[in-house]
């Protein structure tokens, strides 16, 4: 069904700057409508980039009074272990060579001494902290120390001088036994006792492979 | 809506029998043009007024001899059934008369009460088309085709003739027209158009009160009026009012009223220009102050001019109208966009503050060499190991000083072990702590270490010595035991005594002149407290 219109063509001009008028109505409506809709929607943008931005600065103020407590509080003590190479690979040889230095300053009898393969721990970190750091592992070496021992206090004499030996040291396990269980005197010179000593030794890892 | 239906500058063509009178509407005032006849002179000048005056819509009023009435009954039926009826009887009526009209006026109260209708037309259309051909050569926007009992219907809500059921208006012109309109309660039934017989320098009351009562008595037998219906006579002519009032006789059933038309026109804003102020420019001038004459006789085809400019102006309008709304509903949006702006600002400066705060912290913060959280990490973890990390030697010195209050007691091996204690069932529940159970024994260690479960065992072995008595023997050993005890965090279990005497085991040994010596064997169980 086709719809005629009642008017020729050139009748329609008689009205055209009713229709631009009206054109340009609705256009500035549209324009109105969808600059505001704009507006409203680029206001909406701004204000949730700024409400991130703030609470960004607020968090990144927040998290560095935290770091900077943080580091006050736990530099002196990092410093520590530091120099007393607890976040340093572990040294075999300078574990062997203060054995050895230790045997000679108490004129112990030979020290058998077995290090395991050392192994590691991934550590983590507890849950209510924001924005935690790098990945720390834990290693650990078990070491065997075996001597005989002319008088008990060579035994402490010797974990002594362990203990405050560089490194972070843990006596697992500890046996001292009498060599002779028939001897009643002690007074000569000989390997009375037989001690028998299992350590951990720790270390740090500051940059683990992931 | 007055300001909508009330004209603004429109053009009033007052066709008349022998001349045609062109005016305009313009402020609120009816001007005078010119007076026309259908000659190509005045043609012309017509056109050439048009020229001048080209976007002005027309109204056409007729004002002619030949407008008929005619007045019928049908049986009353729906809307769409009535409308062919009333086609069907204008058709027959005025056999295709263009400019003509039907409208139902009232419904009989009794019988089959059939509708009241009326047929109208203007009878000798070549006195209009003339002008109308012109006007539409000129695509001029004729609003609709009127007449004078038209024009007085639709002034019927004006102070004068305001509540009257039945209403005569009786106007005079050039001193011998006579149009007489009956109108019952606001609807134009009748008008009619008549001559008086020219009298020089008098006033025609009494004839035109000789006409009022001939109308009266027709209007009575074509039964528009009641016998007993109390007529309202308004006379408008162009002389003294009270001369003529004076010529009139009026009864119980029919009163007279006199208007001067010059002085009611000249209230009304009718601009005469020098020319004799006729009445129905009079009436015409006084409807368009109120609004738009209607129009009665005009099909579309001559107003589709008129009918597809409103349709622009509507067009144009409710697109004002949709600005408006648009406007309108922007704004609160507008206003919370201003609004969330101005948030936004503040937050950037109170953004900017911290910023500048964030700044000054980082420059007197501390040089560190790992980040703080690993450091924390580290020394924590160092600490906890650091805790759990007894030397045997505080368990040796209470084992010795123990050893002390039983001399008799021979130490053959003493056991110092740090062990992983079992772990808290429900700590770890409450938190959803997961019991580690994976990996090699020194990881297990390492992992109780970590979670702070740890202490320590010693197993004590010796021999105990009497020369003479087992009961002595025993006695060291539990002596020794009680020793140990002392310590409030520890445990001491005997595991082997130097003589098995319970009685639910059987026991062996021998009795003779030898020393006694029996072995024995203790636990020694220690939390880790440092």
């Amino acid at each position: 069904m086709k719809f005629e219109l009642p008017y020729a063509p050139i009748d329609i001009l008689m009205i055209k700057w009713h229709l631009l008028a009206t054109l340009l109505c609705l256009a500035i409506a549209a324009a109105i409508y969808l600059t505001v809709g704009g507006m409203s929607q680029q206001s909406q943008r701004d204000l949730r980039g700024a409400q991130g931005e703030l609470s960004q600065a607020q968090s990144s103020v927040e998290l560095i009074e935290v770091e900077d407590a943080t580091i006050r509080e736990y530099l002196d003590r990092y410093r520590e272990l530091s120099a007393q190479k607890v976040v340093e690979a572990e040294d075999r040889l300078q574990f062997l060579e203060r054995m050895a230095e230790i045997r000679s300053e108490f004129s112990l009898f030979p020290i058998s001494v077995n290090i395991d393969e050392q192994s590691s721990h991934r550590l983590t970190y507890d849950p209510s902290v924001r924005d935690p750091a790098g990945p720390v592992d834990l290693r650990f070496s078990n070491i065997q120390v075996s001597l005989p021992l002319l008088h008990e206090d060579d035994l402490t004499r010797l974990l002594t001088a362990l203990d405050t030996s560089p490194g972070l040291y843990q006596v697992q396990s500890c046996s001292l036994t009498l060599r002779n269980r028939a001897a009643t005197s002690f007074v000569s010179l000989g390997q009375h006792f037989q001690a028998a000593c299992s350590l951990v030794r720790y270390s740090f890892d500051l940059s683990p492979q992931s | 809506m007055i300001w909508f239906t009330r004209p603004s500058n429109t053009i009033v063509i007052i066709v008349g029998d022998f001349d045609v009178q062109v005016l305009t509407w313009d402020k609120r005032n009816l001007s005078h043009h010119a007076l026309l006849t259908d000659t190509p002179a005045d043609r012309r000048i017509f056109s050439r007024f048009l020229l001048d005056h080209p976007n002005w819509p027309v109204v056409i009023i007729a004002d002619l001899i030949e407008e008929s009435f005619r007045h019928e009954s049908s049986v009353h039926v729906s809307a769409a059934d009535q409308k062919a009826i009333l086609a069907r009887k204008l058709n027959y009526a005025f056999r295709g008369n263009g400019f003509s009209s039907a409208r139902i006026t009232s419904r009989a109260t009794d019988g089959r009460r059939d509708d009241h209708i009326m047929l109208s037309a203007l009878t000798r259309p070549e006195l209009v088309k003339p002008w109308i051909d012109l006007l539409l050569k000129r695509k001029m926007a004729i609003q609709g085709i009127s007449s004078v009992a038209f024009l007085l219907e639709s002034s019927y809500g004006s102070r004068e003739m305001r509540g009257t059921e039945h209403l005569l208006v009786v106007s005079l012109d050039e001193g011998a027209t006579l149009r007489q309109t009956y109108l019952r309660n606001g609807n134009a039934l009748l008008s009619r158009q008549t001559t008086l017989l020219p009298h020089e320098n008098v006033i025609p009351g009494a004839d035109i009160y000789q006409e009022t009562l001939h109308i009266r008595k027709y209007l009575e037998r074509i039964r528009l009026l009641p016998f007993d219906g109390k007529l309202r006579v308004q006379v408008y002519a162009s002389m003294d009012k009270q001369q003529l009032l004076r010529e009139l006789k009026p009864t119980d059933l029919s009163k007279f009223e006199c208007y001067d038309t010059r002085e009611e026109a000249n209230r009304r804003g009718l601009r005469s220009n020098g020319q004799k102020v006729h009445s129905t420019a009079y009436f015409a001038a006084r409807l368009l102050r109120i609004k738009r004459p209607p129009n009665i006789y005009a099909p579309f085809e001559v107003r589709r001019f008129f009918e597809l400019k409103q349709a622009a102006r509507r067009t144009m309008l409710a697109s004002f109208a949709v600005l408006a709304v648009a406007a309108v509903i922007s704004a609160p949006s507008l206003l919370s966009a201003l609004d969330r702006w101005d948030q936004t600002r503040a937050m950037q400066s109170r953004t900017a503050a911290l910023q500048r705060e964030y700044e000054q912290l980082t420059e007197r913060f501390p040089d560190t060499p790992i980040p703080s959280k690993q450091m924390e990490l580290v020394v924590k973890t160092s600490e906890l190991i650091d805790r759990q990390s007894p030397l045997p030697m505080a368990a040796m010195s209470d084992i010795g000083e123990a050893l002390a209050e039983t001399p008799d007691l021979q130490i053959t091996s003493i056991r110092w072990d740090l062990v992983e204690s079992a772990p808290d069932i429900d700590y770890m529940a409450m938190y959803g702590i997961m019991p580690t159970v994976t990996g090699n024994e020194a990881t297990r260690f390492t992992q109780a270490v970590l979670e702070d479960r740890t202490s320590l065992k010693i197993l004590i072995s010796g021999v105990a010595f009497s020369p003479n008595s087992y009961r002595q023997a025993q006695e060291q050993v539990l002596n020794f035991a009680a020793a140990l005890g002392r310590n409030p965090d520890a445990t001491v279990t005997p595991l082997k005594m130097p003589t098995d005497v319970r009685s639910d085991t059987s026991v062996s040994t021998t009795v003779n002149d030898q020393e006694l010596r029996a072995e024995f064997s203790l636990e020694l169980k220690l939390e880790v407290v440092q």
